[in-house]
């Protein structure tokens, strides 16, 4: 079942195009991975999704589904109410996503509040069970942000997130700012819930490393538009678009190290 | 240039370095350099990495261990040695933002060892010389020189870390440290800043430390690959050993997570 | 963009033009501002005294001008006391640290633990009525937050990296603090205090309403407001018209004080 429709979606500032004839689905226990380089308005894409674009930047035209209802036109306080509970959301930086003099567990126990009606007791074996859902130990739920290292943090954002079984999960860079073996376990703890809620993922990033092992389609993403999307195994294997084959060659091989990288030296010749 | 080949440039010997009492951030670390040669170190964060930069840099003070840099001892190095010895041993950092002075035009972050060394002309000819300089550089990186007048925010992040390469390497050192060069950029960028290091380290004959957490980018850049984990190197080898069976577990466990 | 081109034109001519005033002050007042003239007092706007007069019959025009040097000029003298009293305090107190930077900081400490207000209607009352002792009493509670802002941006300045190669290139502590600590130092201590000024002329002329600042029978604008309150019934000109001019001074201090933080924002944005 498709959860979310993006069609023909265009983002703009004033007298700027960011975002151009974007159109890409998501179906319920589908991953599905958006690609590009920063700047290729990947994360606008996202953010338009939950209403969360700001300023002088908007949408243009196309629209957002999600189920049966249109995001785009439906009103803030509707949406607010969906947002965390059945679409949430996974940001980079984990350090700014919580509030550094609350314990980590009256954060959790806030999103409960917020989307449920549920006892103090009931909320707080949820949030422990979520922890632990990430491996975490439960005096987590008494520390603050800054006593968690970096992976234990986008854990409990995680599990945040994942603990009302949410039918659409943006993880937007979620394990950019991680080091690879911290960021390795993320990935398998996310994959793994998401599996178990049988929720669709739209995984934004700029490593095609990162979605390797889980992503079903991925969609590459270049100045605004969408230039390739295809399954897991085309992509990788069979590339059409120039621009995706030199994203493939970006990447070092391990069984080869004295050919040169192709880079994409754009951001040389301006 | 010409250098002397199989000498050690650095050497380090059972470094060991401890914060507040208990905490030990370096225990016994001990590896070599050679000229010429790029040594990759790979760890995850918190396992110490940058600790030892810091005190390769001398920016803090081991505990015990020797280092010995050019055949000096680096901590018994004072005053004008001391300067010599850091004008010879350059440092990348990961985060190309705060490597560059935002309120200062690329030119003067850029000519800023040189202004130190050279005490600044007001003369013409002077100043001439020192732009001449100045372009040198950014060729070597590959970048415009029209840079030279921008303001830091006007570049994107792999500009930024080709103008701290091109710093770095003004004072023709012998060693740079490169402490996450690439982990705050793009993939795309990455490997055009993995290229560029490269084809300096064959054109000038420069060595390396590279750091990373990424084991694809150290393999890539490094003749000989060492692995730490919580303060201590627990795997070292040569870069085309990296699949040989006496791996350690935790080398092994990385592998994992590339191959995939 | 013509629209702030234009805005900022007038305000750079009004700054001219109230500098000009300031000093220009004795030489352009029709009448002597001190000269009492019993028959003509109270009044209203006329050619003769284009404000009136007040109830000593002397020119309020001519003791606005005069009083500008007081009340304006003052008050540039103690921001620059404060400036020269907190910038090295905080420079020092950043750069060294330890004992020296913890004495400092529980000195304004002890200050701000107060409303600056109290303070200075203590000290001045202490020190007794008078210019002089004004100046000193709010230079004494002014200089604190200064000593602060330039502190934690030598702190934070500090630990950047550029700090750390300039050192490692031989950089003097001399060099380190004139290239790259002072330019971050000097944008924020004159957005504040250009935002600041106004803050203290109108602690000036409270002070002087209250009758610890200037003494009768020299003119100030908040002295003047006090003068002119028992007749505010039949000659109101006398308190609008300080008042106008105290809040007009106010107002452009803190437009100077805007564009100033915009001008130095744009080099340290992103």
């Amino acid at each position: 079942m498709i959860m979310l429709k993006i069609s023909e979606l265009t983002i703009a500032t004033t007298n700027e195009t960011l975002v151009k004839d974007v159109t890409l689905s998501v179906a319920s226990g589908e991953w599905v991975a958006l690609v590009g380089e920063s700047g290729s308005g990947k994360s606008l894409t996202a953010l338009t999704i939950g209403g969360l674009l700001s300023g002088q930047v908007k949408v243009e035209s196309g629209s957002i589904t999600f189920g049966d209802r249109d995001l785009i036109s439906m009103k803030r306080k509707e949406l607010s109410r969906l947002l965390g509970k059945e679409i949430s959301y996974v940001f980079q930086d984990y350090n700014s996503a919580f509030t550094p003099f609350l314990s980590v567990g009256k954060q959790i126990d806030e999103v409960l509040r917020t989307h449920t009606k549920w006892s103090r007791h009931e909320r707080l074996g949820i949030a422990l069970n979520a922890l632990k859902d990430v491996k975490l130990q439960e005096s987590v739920y008494r520390s603050y942000p800054c006593q968690l290292s970096g992976g234990q943090l986008q854990r409990v954002a995680i599990a945040t997130s994942m603990m009302l079984s949410p039918s659409l999960l943006i993880a937007d860079e979620p394990t950019t700012a991680l080091d690879s073996i911290t960021a390795h376990h993320v990935l398998e703890l996310l994959s793994k819930l998401a599996n178990e809620a049988n929720c669709g993922v739209l995984f934004i990033t700029h490593d095609l490393r990162h979605v390797k092992k889980y992503a079903t389609r991925i969609a590459v993403m270049k100045d605004g538009q969408i230039v390739e999307t295809g399954t897991k195994e085309k992509i990788f294997t069979n590339p059409q678009h120039p621009y995706t084959k030199s994203l493939l060659k970006a990447i070092p091989k391990l069984n080869d190290h004295r050919t040169r990288l192709i880079g994409l030296e754009k951001e040389v010749s301006w | 240039m010409v250098r002397r080949q199989d000498a050690n440039l650095l050497t380090v010997k059972h470094v060991t370095k401890t914060y507040h009492s208990d905490l030990r951030a370096l225990e016994d670390i001990c590896f070599s350099i050679k000229l010429g040669e790029c040594v990759g170190l790979i760890g995850e964060s918190g396992s110490g990495k940058s600790t030892l930069v810091r005190c390769l840099l001398q920016v803090e003070q081991i505990d015990c261990g020797e280092v010995l840099f050019q055949s000096h001892s680096l901590h018994n190095l004072k005053g004008k040695r001391l300067r010599t010895a850091r004008r010879n041993m350059q440092a990348v950092f990961q985060h190309p933002d705060a490597s560059l002075n935002p309120r200062m035009k690329v030119i003067d972050s850029l000519m800023e060892p040189y202004d130190i060394e050279e005490s600044i002309t007001f003369s013409r000819s002077g100043k001439m010389k020192r732009r001449k300089r100045a372009i040198e550089l950014l060729e070597m990186v590959n970048l415009p020189t029209k840079v030279l007048d921008s303001y830091p925010h006007e570049l994107s992040g792999g500009m930024k870390q080709r103008v701290n390469i091109a710093r770095a390497i003004s004072t023709n050192p012998a060693l740079l440290l490169l402490d996450e060069p690439t982990a705050s950029l793009d993939v795309s960028v990455q490997a055009s800043i993995l290229n560029l290091l490269k084809d300096l380290q064959e054109e000038c004959g420069f060595s390396y430390l590279f750091i990373s957490h990424d084991l694809s980018a150290v393999n890539f850049m490094s003749d000989s690959v060492m692995v730490m984990k919580e303060g201590e190197i627990v795997d070292a080898f040569e870069a085309s050993n990296l699949f040989g069976p006496d791996r350690d577990a935790y080398t092994k466990e990385l592998l994992e997570v590339y191959e995939m | 963009m013509k629209g702030i081109g234009t805005g900022r034109l007038l305000l750079v001519l009004t700054v001219i033009v109230l500098v000009a005033l300031l000093f220009l002050a004795p030489y352009i007042t029709p009448h002597d501002p001190l000269e009492a003239d019993p028959g003509n007092r109270l009044q209203p706007m006329n050619g003769e005294h284009l404000l009136g007069t007040d109830h000593l019959g002397r020119d309020l025009l001519s003791r606005i001008l005069e009083g500008a040097q007081a009340t304006v000029g003052i008050s540039t003298l103690i921001m620059l006391i404060v400036l020269v009293i907190g910038i090295p305090i905080g420079i020092l107190s950043g750069l060294l640290g330890g004992i020296i930077d913890r004495i400092f900081m529980r000195i304004t400490d002890a200050f701000m633990a107060f409303p600056d207000f109290i303070v200075a209607i203590v000290l001045s009352g202490l020190l007794g009525p008078g210019m002089m002792n004004l100046m000193i009493a709010i230079a004494t509670v002014k200089w604190t937050s200064y000593a602060r802002l330039v502190r934690s941006t030598v702190i934070s300045e500090k630990q950047k990296n550029y700090i750390l190669v300039a050192e490692l290139n031989g950089a003097s502590t001399l060099r380190v603090m004139s290239k790259h600590i002072w330019p971050h130092i000097i944008g924020h201590v004159l957005v504040l205090s250009t935002l600041d000024i106004g803050k203290v002329i109108l602690m000036i002329a409270s002070l002087s309403y209250i009758g610890l600042g200037a003494q009768p029978p020299a003119p100030e604008w908040g002295a003047m407001l006090n003068d002119g309150r028992a007749y505010f019934h039949l000659a109101p000109h006398l308190m609008v018209v300080p008042g106008l001019a105290i809040v007009f001074v106010v107002l452009v201090s803190n437009l100077v004080g805007d564009r100033m933080r915009d001008y130095y924002d744009v080099r340290s944005g992103e």
